[in-house]
């Protein structure tokens, strides 16, 4: 019985936060940043969730206990003063997380475009000749990408989440995302917005090269699947 | 004069006093229950029903569990999967949720609040049969095979015909339009009731916070549902009469379906959890032993939590590609909601720390409640943080999230509420073996499926798959959400089977078990179809009342109204504020007229989805002349001067006052139609600064001396109906004005439908067009409903229903066609300043 | 004593519709800047205009408002009540305005 439950159990504990698509398995700036955040504030509500459970088995079981703080001092002190304690830091930070995420700055950063066509992906890559690559994205290491992303037909979304948050791809619009690999390997993207009978099998590969071999896998996108 | 109004009736005794009443107001036997429009009687049907339909989309969630506990499962293909996902979520929302609470404001309200019905029987009835029909077509659909698969919040151009060419979304965007006229006028008559429908003294500081709770989320109803059904039609008349308005080839927007859409979609969440909160404010007190802590702030609260929902709606569109600073204001609109809800939920900690807390089945369910929307009120608020939702939004964390938030936070305070309510709604206390394992299984089993959502859905697995692979390492986790799914499954099953064990095997009950302090328990259990054998006077805050006393006090006809007089259907009408009666209020006998004109919305519903688009107007013709029939024996053919309604008061019917319901029901239905207009109008300039393929190849152009002749015709329709209404006032015949306003209407319609077939461009060619054929049919379908209006007044006023004391026929029709004037100035004006429009998209960069 | 007129329970709404006023206007003066291509100190000028003058307004009625009802003790309980219940919603709507809106100075315009 007892190795039954480890052996049931191990898996899920080593599954824990790895995986090809997991949020918590950051691969560059963006998703780590996020990944920051997600901890923080899991932490901070696991605390409010045990302070709250606290609270209403401490009035229910200790009626004297909740009764010497009164009524108003209730409800102010954790109707206002716990949002107002926890809410502003947490807002002005995730803003501050947001604009760092945004495609700014002052270097023109290389520009791929991403196509999503029901249920396929088409990559292009205006800097370099007329190269396109199907179901497979190429990024160099390192070096921050812009994907500009629109669809031609439904709205699909691109999402890369060891990599960084999603964007939605809706046609007649074009979408911008910064992303930026740190490590060399392959990772997975996928599409993130329902559309349509084929939308679970919506994924693409993502292949980050050396920056200085990116030029070329792009030219011979076969020789980057190896 | 026949009936004798000036003699005080005499009271009688109990038993005679309710064989009388019970003879005015019960519902008839056999078939002639289809007439029924008692509120007890439809607050029921509304509710099971409503659990019916959550019985079903239950099956059909497990369906989704089954499909998803193992990778690459055979069990569903990828069509029926996304037939099922779909249906379960609409399902739940608009078939369930929705009328769930509906259900219970018909049930409750008028009860709480000491009323004998709500204001308008009839319209209730009306909107019961509306859900049924249209929850019947949603799900005959998924049995024909034929459902809704394109997701429960229909993006575009998914749902568009080119991607959906089956008759799939129609059966959605009907179907739900269909129920959401019955979700309209509810929130309209819940308004009203709340308002005006109170016992004597209940001024609004005295009223239970129920009424308060009620009396916002029907608020937020009207203003909320507006959008999406305006949402529906031009999505509808985009797949059916191919004109653009989501189409981004044709200069429509796939963006303005969101922003529709969730502009209904975000508040549809407080319009759920509203109504629970109030469930909670009334029963913890009870259990508690005290009154309900903080009464005016958790007031500022739900009113701050009303408005700031509205506000966050592009909270579900963070990654569309809208500027960060625009999401902003939207992010922190999402964190501060969390403080009323705070406020909230200290205001109920304090009333447990204040009072002397007895432990009671219900009180474990809502423990339940408590966990769970914590949790979902603090994944909430960490979606709420733009760069994270970036990273879960469509992932399993959302679905985790909003499951904690309307599904844990919905059905452990209505399990609760069923255990608190059931012995008034039966006669029989609860049984109780099973409730509290029932409870357990079902704890166990949601936070075993939900809980584990959050992590798969940070380790990236999207919503609305139907299969996966073994690779991602979501195996495990899937599997135990579907055994949770289940256990939770086996726990629905035993409330149900201790549902039926109560109303069977229960100890009768006569009167109040809980010791409460609200009217509801003031009455004999289960409740008389007239709820009160007299109308009680409410000196004390009505949440501390020693119900049971008063209750007999009532049933010997103690209170105001304790007689039977003329077999009217009486209730009393108080100041909104104050809570001094006003008005004696004379409501409708039992009828079909509800049911006959539901009916004959469905045939125009089926009509159009089977695209037989003459039998669609025929049908809509007949409905509205059903309407005008239905309007014909409202009210009274008499003057009668002030009544009374015992302890010496008078009071006059409310034909013959200022204030009377349908004045203010017509107010709140403007507001409903205002908020419908506005979002049509926001639509417009949406895809004017939005749209791709934005300006139109051809020029827009329209024929201003026409535009001009329509106005000036509306305007003299609208001051024809004032000069009717001030020669009816002073005793003089207004038929020649009320004929004048009808020429004028019928100008205007002309001149407008010219206008709309000369439309440049084409309303198919391009969405600018389509707008501008949208707006101008609006005003000339309000223009057509003046004409149903006038021609009422004649018949109404040929047969005697309005006099100079009975003005308010002619009233309302002032107002509609100064609504309708005041819209046709705004539409015709945008319409005709479109060119310059255009002209300024010259100057984008 | 004098009945409260039906009036009042409009003011129920009053503060929060000053909130929701210059949430719209925030909005569309936002889009439109962008899609027009505004030079970003405009717009956000634009902005602080107007989040200045919904501010200015809700302190305004704040003070009218208090002003004119003193919450002594021998008005109507019910007035009290409403006049309670008004003068937080303006409160509470001043400090939305101040906590969703205010972030709007300090961002980058339309990324």
């Amino acid at each position: 019985m007892l190795r039954t439950l480890v052996y049931l159990g191990f898996p899920v504990l080593l599954a824990g936060c790895t995986g090809p698509l997991s949020t918590l398995d950051p691969g560059g700036p963006a998703a780590t940043s996020i990944a920051t955040l997600w901890w923080v504030m899991l932490a901070g509500a696991a605390a409010l969730f045990v302070l709250v459970m606290t609270l209403y088995a401490l009035v229910i079981w200790r009626p004297d206990w909740g009764a010497r703080v009164s009524p108003t001092r209730w409800i102010v002190l954790g109707g206002l003063g716990l949002p107002a304690v926890v809410l502003t830091p947490l807002v002005a930070s995730a803003l501050v997380t947001g604009e760092r995420l945004l495609p700014l700055g002052s270097a023109e950063p290389l520009r791929i475009e991403a196509e999503a066509q029901r249920w396929t992906w088409t990559f292009r890559y205006p800097g370099s000749g007329d190269i396109k690559t199907e179901g497979t994205l190429h990024l160099p290491v390192g070096v921050p990408v812009d994907i500009v992303v629109t669809s031609r037909d439904v709205i699909h979304a691109f999402w890369i989440p060891r990599l960084a948050g999603k964007i939605d791809a809706v046609p007649g619009h074009t979408n911008i995302l910064r992303i930026r690999a740190d490590v060399q390997g392959r990772y997975q993207g996928l599409c993130n917005e329902f559309c349509g009978s084929g939308h679970s099998g919506m994924r693409f590969d993502v292949v980050a090269h050396p920056a200085a071999d990116f030029s070329t896998a792009i030219a011979h996108p076969e020789a980057g699947r190896k | 004069m026949t009936v004798s109004t000036e003699e005080a009736p005499q009271p009688a005794p109990a038993v005679d006093l309710h064989r009388q009443l019970a003879q005015i107001w019960a519902t008839g036997p056999g078939l002639r229950r289809l007439a029924s429009v008692n509120h007890s009687v439809l607050g029921v049907r509304f509710m099971a029903t409503a659990f019916v339909f959550f019985a079903i989309g239950g099956v059909l969630g497990m369906l989704t569990r089954v499909q998803l506990a193992t990778p690459q499962a055979a069990f569903l293909d990828a069509e029926t999967y996304n037939q099922v996902f779909t249906m379960h979520g609409s399902i739940m929302l608009f078939l369930f949720a929705i009328p769930m609470v509906e259900g219970l404001a018909v049930y409750l309200t008028p009860k709480v609040l000491g009323a004998r019905d709500f204001a308008f029987p009839r319209l209730t009835a009306f909107g019961y049969w509306c859900y049924l029909f249209g929850g019947t077509i949603l799900t005959g659909a998924l049995l024909a095979g034929v459902a809704p698969d394109g997701g429960w919040f229909m993006y575009t151009p998914l749902n568009s015909i080119a991607y959906t060419p089956g008759i799939n979304a129609d059966v959605w965007l009907l179907g739900v339009t269909f129920v959401e006229i019955s979700a309209l006028t509810l929130a309209v008559e819940i308004v009203v009731s709340v308002l005006k429908i109170r016992a004597p003294g209940m001024s609004l500081d005295r009223m239970p916070i129920f009424g308060w709770y009620m009396l916002v989320t029907a608020s937020m109803m009207i203003v909320a549902f507006p959008p999406l059904i305006l949402g529906s039609i031009l999505l509808e008349t985009e797949r059916a009469f191919g004109l653009p308005f989501f189409d981004p080839t044709r200069g429509g927007d796939a963006l303005l379906w969101q922003h529709l859409f969730w502009f209904f979609g975000h508040p549809d969440v407080y319009i759920i959890l509203l109504p629970m909160a109030g469930l909670l404010s009334t029963m913890i007190p009870v259990f508690a032993n005290r009154p309900l802590v903080g009464y005016r702030s958790i007031v500022v609260a739900i009113i701050g939590l009303a408005f700031v929902s509205f506000g966050i709606w592009v909270h579900h569109m963070f990654t569309v590609g809208i500027p960060h600073l625009a999401l902003a204001f939207f992010s922190a609109g999402s964190a501060i909601v969390a403080v009323p809800t705070a406020v909230q939920l200290f205001a109920w900690l304090a009333t447990l720390a204040h009072g002397r807390p007895v432990w009671n089945v219900p009180m474990l369910y809502i423990f339940g409640f408590f966990s769970t929307f914590v949790i979902g009120g603090l994944t909430g608020v960490m979606l709420a943080m733009v760069p994270f939702d970036w990273q879960a939004h469509d992932t399993y964390f959302v679905v985790a999230h909003f499951h904690y938030v309307i599904a844990g936070a919905a059905a452990f305070p209505l399990l609760a509420a069923l255990y608190y309510w059931l012995p008034l709604l039966t006669g029989r206390s609860a049984v109780y073996r099973l409730s509290v394992p029932a409870f357990w299984l079902i704890f166990i089993g949601f936070n075993l499926t939900f809980f584990l959502m959050h992590l798969v859905g940070l380790l990236g697995m999207p919503r609305r798959i139907y299969t996966y692979s073994a690779t991602e390492g979501w195996i495990w986790l899937n599997l135990l959400s579907s055994i949770g799914g289940f256990i939770m499954t086996i726990g629905f099953a035993l409330v149900t089977i201790d549902l039926i064990a109560q109303v069977r095997y229960g100890r009768r009950v006569r009167c109040d078990p809980w010791r409460a302090g609200t009217l509801e328990w003031a009455m004999r259990l289960p409740p008389a179809p007239y709820a009160f054998a007299s109308l009680p006077n409410i000196d004390t805050r009505a949440d501390r009342i020693a119900a049971g006393e008063l209750g007999s006090s009532l049933a010997r006809g103690e209170g105001y109204l304790g007689f039977a007089r003329n077999g009217w259907q009486e209730t009393l009408g108080v100041d909104m504020i104050s809570g001094t009666p006003d008005q004696l209020i004379v409501l409708p006998r039992q009828t079909y007229m509800p049911l006959y004109t539901a009916l004959f919305i469905a045939a125009a519903v089926l009509s159009m989805l089977f695209q037989a688009y003459w039998l669609a107007v025929v049908m809509a013709l007949v409905t509205a002349g059903l309407f005008v029939l239905w309007g014909q024996k409202s009210g009274h053919a008499r003057d009668y001067e002030p009544l009374t309604i015992g302890h010496g008061l008078c009071v006059p019917p409310h034909t013959e006052v200022a204030s009377t319901p349908p004045w203010l029901a017509l107010i709140l239905a403007l507001v409903a139609n205002g908020t419908l207009f506005t979002s049509l109008a926001f639509g417009v300039l949406y895809l004017w600064i939005s749209a791709p393929n934005w300006p139109p190849p051809t020029r827009p152009e329209t024929n201003v001396w026409l535009a001009a002749g329509s106005l000036v015709a509306l305007f003299l329709g609208a001051a024809a109906a004032r000069g009717s209404l001030r020669f009816l006032a002073t005793g003089r015949a207004p038929q020649a004005w009320i004929g004048l306003a009808a020429v004028a209407l019928l100008a205007a319609i002309v001149a407008i439908v010219v206008l709309i077939e000369n439309v440049v461009p084409h309303p198919r060619e391009h969405a600018l067009g389509s707008t501008a054929a949208a707006l101008l049919g609006y005003v000339a379908l309000h223009a057509g409903i003046g004409l149903l209006f006038l021609l009422s007044n004649v018949l109404r006023f040929s047969s005697g229903f309005v006099s100079s004391r009975r003005l308010v026929d002619l009233r309302l029709t002032r107002l509609w066609l100064d609504y309708t004037a005041m819209t046709g100035a705004i539409a015709l004006g945008l319409v005709l300043a479109l060119p310059a429009l255009v002209g300024m998209l010259g100057m984008r960069p | 004593m004098r009945p409260v007129p039906d009036r009042r329970l409009w003011l129920l709404v009053l503060g929060f519709s000053v909130w929701g006023s210059a949430l719209g206007f925030v909005y569309v003066l936002h889009s439109v800047g962008c899609a027009f291509a505004w030079p970003a100190n405009a717009i956000r000028l634009g902005l602080g205009l107007v989040l200045f003058v919904h501010l200015a307004l809700v302190g305004l009625l704040w003070r009218s408002y208090a002003g004119t009802y003193p919450g002594a003790p021998a008005v109507d309980p019910t007035d009290s009540f409403l006049n309670w219940v008004i003068l937080w919603t303006l409160i509470a709507a001043f400090v939305t305005i101040v906590f969703t809106l205010g972030p709007t100075l300090l961002l980058t315009t339309c990324t």
